[in-house]
C-alpha cells in the first residue's frame, strides 16, 4: 500500500500559446485514490495526459515505478507494452475511445493486442461485460449506446487489461444520476490506484480521500486531506471553486460564498 | 484598418499566384513571404508541406499520366500551390479574421460559428488520436486502423449534421432569420 508508484517533479507543460501546468509536483502511492480538483482550464486533463505518457513535460520529470517516462522511453516496445497495459486513461468523452464494430470487439481490443488466447479473451470479455451490466449489448455497435453505457464499455475495455493505475478524466460528466451512483459504488470497490479529475465538489469526496487542487494559475495550491480542503474557505476561493450568490429567507436577502456541500 | 489592408494584400497575392504564370515571380514572392513569416517560418513550411503533399502528388501523377512529363508546367503548378498555401497559413496566423470581417454582422456570425466548430472538432480529433495511442499496446493492424478511420469519418459526419441542426435552431431562436 505504501510503495510510491507515480512521482511528478516540477512539471511544466505549455501548448503553443499558453502554459497549462506550472511547477506541478506530487507523489502517488500504490492503491491510493486521488482526486484532482480545479476549474475548467486549470490543467487537469493535461495532467492526466502527461501521466498516461501521451504528452511529455517541457520541464521537470515524470517517474512511473521509478522509471522516467519520456518519448524515447515509450519507443522501447517492451516498456511501452508494459506501461500501456498498466496505466490506462478513461477519456472525458467516451466517444473518442470507441471505434470497434461491436461492444465485444471493443472490450477485446487490448487483449487481442497482447496476443492472448481466444478462449481467455472470450472469458475475460464476458466476465467484464457481465460485471458492467452491458452483457446484452455485446453484439451491438458501441456508438449507439447511451452515455452511461458507452462509459461502461470504455471502462470494461480498460479494466479487462487488469491495469495497475486507472486515470479518470471527469468520469461523471456524461452520466445521469443513476449511472453516477453506480459509478461511485464501483469506484469505491475498485482495488487499484485511481486518479480522478473533477470540478464537482459534491462528488469529489466520494471519489477519494486525498485531493490535489490546481489553481487557475495552473499550480498546485493544495495537496492533502480532501475533507479538510472542502472546509477551507480561503483555499476554495483561491481555487475559484466556490462563488458568491444571493439567498432569500422570506423577505430578507443576502449574499455570501456558497459550496452546496453537506458533511456528516 | 490594418487587418483590412492585410486582407487586401492577401487578395492581391492570390491574384498574382493565379493570373501570372512566371515561376521567377512566384519564387520572388515566396521568398518575400518567408521573410515575413520570421520565427514561424519552419512551423508554417511544415504545415504547408503536410497539407499539399497528397494533393500535389495526385495532381502531378494525373497530369504526367495524361499529358506526359512537362517539368516546367509541373514545377509551376506545384510552386503555385505551395505559395498559395503558405500565404494562406501565414495570413491566418497574422490576421484577426474577426476584425477583418467586422464590417458585416452576418459574415461575423459565420466566422464565429465556423471558428467554434473548428475548435470543437480539433479537440475531438486530438482526443481520438490520443485515445488510440493510449489503448494501443502494439502497432494497430490494418483492420484496426480501418475501423478507427471509419469511426472518425462517421463521427464527424454525424456531429456536423447534429451541430448544424442545433446551430440552425439557435440562430432561428435568436431571430437571425424567419421561415417566411
Amino acid at each position: 500500500m505504501n510503495k510510491e508508484i507515480i512521482s511528478i517533479k516540477n512539471v511544466k507543460y505549455s501548448y503553443e500559446t499558453a502554459t497549462v501546468l506550472r511547477d506541478v509536483s506530487f507523489q502517488v502511492k500504490k492503491g491510493e485514490k486521488v482526486v484532482i480538483l480545479g476549474v475548467n482550464g486549470s490543467g487537469k486533463s493535461t495532467l492526466l495526459k502527461v501521466l498516461n505518457g501521451l504528452i511529455f513535460p517541457s520541464e521537470g520529470e515524470y517517474l512511473y515505478k521509478g522509471e522516467r517516462i519520456t518519448e524515447k522511453k515509450l519507443k522501447d516496445r517492451a516498456f511501452n507494452k508494459k506501461f500501456r497495459k498498466e496505466v490506462v486513461l478513461l477519456f472525458q468523452s467516451p466517444d473518442s475511445m470507441l471505434f470497434n464494430p461491436t461492444v465485444y470487439d471493443e472490450i477485446a481490443f487490448g487483449l487481442r493486442q497482447l496476443g492472448e488466447d481466444k478462449k481467455v479473451i472470450d472469458e475475460k470479455v464476458r466476465y467484464w461485460a457481465d460485471k458492467m451490466g452491458i452483457y446484452r449489448h455485446l453484439d451491438r455497435p458501441p456508438f449507439n449506446l447511451s452515455g452511461g453505457e458507452k462509459q461502461k464499455v470504455c471502462l470494461a475495455s480498460l479494466l479487462v487489461l487488469e491495469p495497475k493505475v486507472l486515470l479518470l478524466d471527469e468520469p461523471t460528466s456524461n452520466l445521469d444520476p443513476r449511472s453516477t451512483g453506480w459509478f461511485i459504488d464501483f469506484l469505491y470497490e475498485l482495488d487499484k490506484t485511481v486518479i480522478t479529475t473533477t470540478h464537482n465538489l459534491g462528488l469529489a469526496l466520494e471519489m477519494g480521500e486525498r485531493g490535489i487542487v490546481l489553481s487557475e494559475n495552473h499550480t498546485v495550491i493544495y495537496d492533502g486531506c480532501l475533507k479538510k480542503f472542502l472546509k477551507d474557505r480561503d483555499k476554495l476561493i483561491e481555487a475559484n471553486l466556490i462563488h458568491i450568490h444571493k439567498h432569500r429567507h422570506g423577505k430578507v436577502e443576502h449574499s455570501h460564498y456558497h459550496t452546496h456541500l453537506f458533511f456528516d | 484598418m490594418m487587418e483590412k489592408i492585410k486582407g487586401l494584400l492577401y487578395i492581391c497575392g492570390i491574384f498574382t499566384f493565379t493570373f501570372f504564370h512566371n515561376i521567377y515571380l512566384y519564387i520572388l514572392l515566396i521568398f518575400f513571404l518567408f521573410v515575413l513569416s520570421g520565427k514561424e517560418f519552419i512551423p508554417i513550411v511544415k504545415k504547408t508541406l503536410f497539407s499539399i503533399t497528397i494533393f500535389s502528388s495526385v495532381v502531378t501523377a494525373s497530369y504526367v499520366f495524361i499529358n506526359g512529363f512537362d517539368w516546367q508546367y509541373i514545377t509551376l503548378v506545384n510552386v503555385r500551390v505551395f505559395g498559395i498555401t503558405f500565404m494562406t497559413f501565414l495570413f491566418i496566423k497574422r490576421v484577426n479574421l474577426f476584425k477583418l470581417f467586422s464590417f458585416s454582422e452576418n459574415l461575423m456570425f459565420i466566422i464565429v460559428l465556423s471558428y467554434s466548430q473548428i475548435l470543437t472538432f480539433q479537440k475531438y480529433l486530438t482526443d481520438f488520436r490520443f485515445a488510440l495511442k493510449s489503448r494501443t499496446i502494439l502497432k494497430p493492424d490494418f483492420s484496426d486502423r480501418y475501423n478507427f478511420f471509419k469511426r472518425i469519418v462517421e463521427f464527424f459526419m454525424k456531429s456536423s449534421l447534429d451541430r448544424s441542426k442545433e446551430i440552425n435552431m439557435a440562430m432561428k431562436s435568436r431571430g437571425f432569420y424567419t421561415d417566411e
